[in-house]
């Protein structure tokens, strides 16, 4: 019998569709939860500035493959290049705040 | 001929003068509210199930109206010619709305359910081994890719991120972790 796994599996069938999505989660949530705790660094050594965190979420080619490779292995850094993408995310996904009150009828 | 089946009459329609936030309907409009209300209703019940709760919503958007035509009788806008359906579209909206909401709570609460799959511990490394051979060997667009999909975004925005297709993204985020898991077997064959 196959054991359940969270690594995304190569193959796709409608049948195991679903149980497939529950796994990519799993994945993906474990992903998440490494990069974010499993590499502390209480002493920020070598840690680039929020302002490059921030840049590498808002505009990443101005910023250099190190910072990339740091935050892979800085979990502090990740959590707040983590917190930018967020922002970002919600910022692109509420371009602007509209209030919606009834269309007047047509006569 | 099979003689026509006499239909009942229907429960009254009964309509509060406030709605459950305490706001007065306006007798103008709890007068429109009383003809439109039973077809608005079978509306509601249609597509959210409960009567009560359509009915709440129907007091709602009945007091939004009156607050809304009092409002553009003291600011001098022009007053609302069809009252009726001025108020129907305003109840259609709010159940819309609700709806929307609803489906919305539904899927957060299936995927928080789904979150709570029991991860062993040899997963966990599993995971974490693969990812850390993806931020080893994979080129920059690749790894950027891969965290942006760990928090969270759609293949839909990553691709806008990258200027390529959701496919696309979708792809380069499996080549790459073709790519990881390749390299994780080369390095365990030589030990």
């Amino acid at each position: 019998m196959r054991r359940a796994s969270p690594l995304p599996s190569d193959t796709r069938n409608s049948k195991g569709h679903k149980r497939k999505q529950s796994v990519d989660k799993a994945f993906l949530e474990l992903g998440r939860r490494h990069f974010a705790h499993d590499f502390p660094n209480p002493t920020r050594q070598g840690c680039p500035q929020d302002t490059v965190l921030r840049l590498l979420a808002e505009q990443p080619t101005k910023v250099e493959d190190s910072v990339l490779d740091h935050i892979a292995l800085c979990s502090p850094c990740y959590t707040t290049y983590s917190g930018f993408l967020q922002r970002m995310k919600a910022r692109n996904s509420n371009p602007r705040p509209q209030t919606r009150s009834p269309k007047r009828p047509r006569a | 001929m099979r003689p026509r089946r006499e239909t009942k009459p229907g429960p009254p329609f009964l309509l509060n003068s406030v709605d459950r936030f305490g706001r007065q309907i306006a007798p103008a409009v709890l007068s429109v509210s009383m003809e439109i209300g039973p077809r608005a209703l079978a509306y509601a019940q249609n597509l959210i199930g409960d009567p009560a709760l359509a009915m709440n919503y129907f007091e709602e958007a009945a007091a939004s109206v009156s607050a809304a035509i009092e409002e553009k009788k003291t600011s001098g806008a022009p007053a609302v010619r069809n009252v009726a359906a001025y108020l129907f579209r305003t109840f259609i909206r709010m159940v819309d709305d609700a709806k929307h909401k609803e489906k919305i709570l539904q899927e957060s609460l299936r995927e928080s359910g789904e979150a709570r799959i029991p991860l062993t511990e040899e997963a966990q490394v599993e995971t974490a081994v693969l990812l850390n051979e993806v931020m080893e060997t994979c080129d920059r667009a690749s790894r950027e890719v891969v965290v942006l999909r760990l928090e969270g975004f759609t293949w839909k925005e990553i691709g806008r991120q990258f200027d390529i297709s959701s496919h696309a993204a979708e792809a380069r985020f499996s080549k790459a972790l073709d790519h990881a898991r390749k390299m994780l077997k080369i390095r365990r064959r030589k030990g």
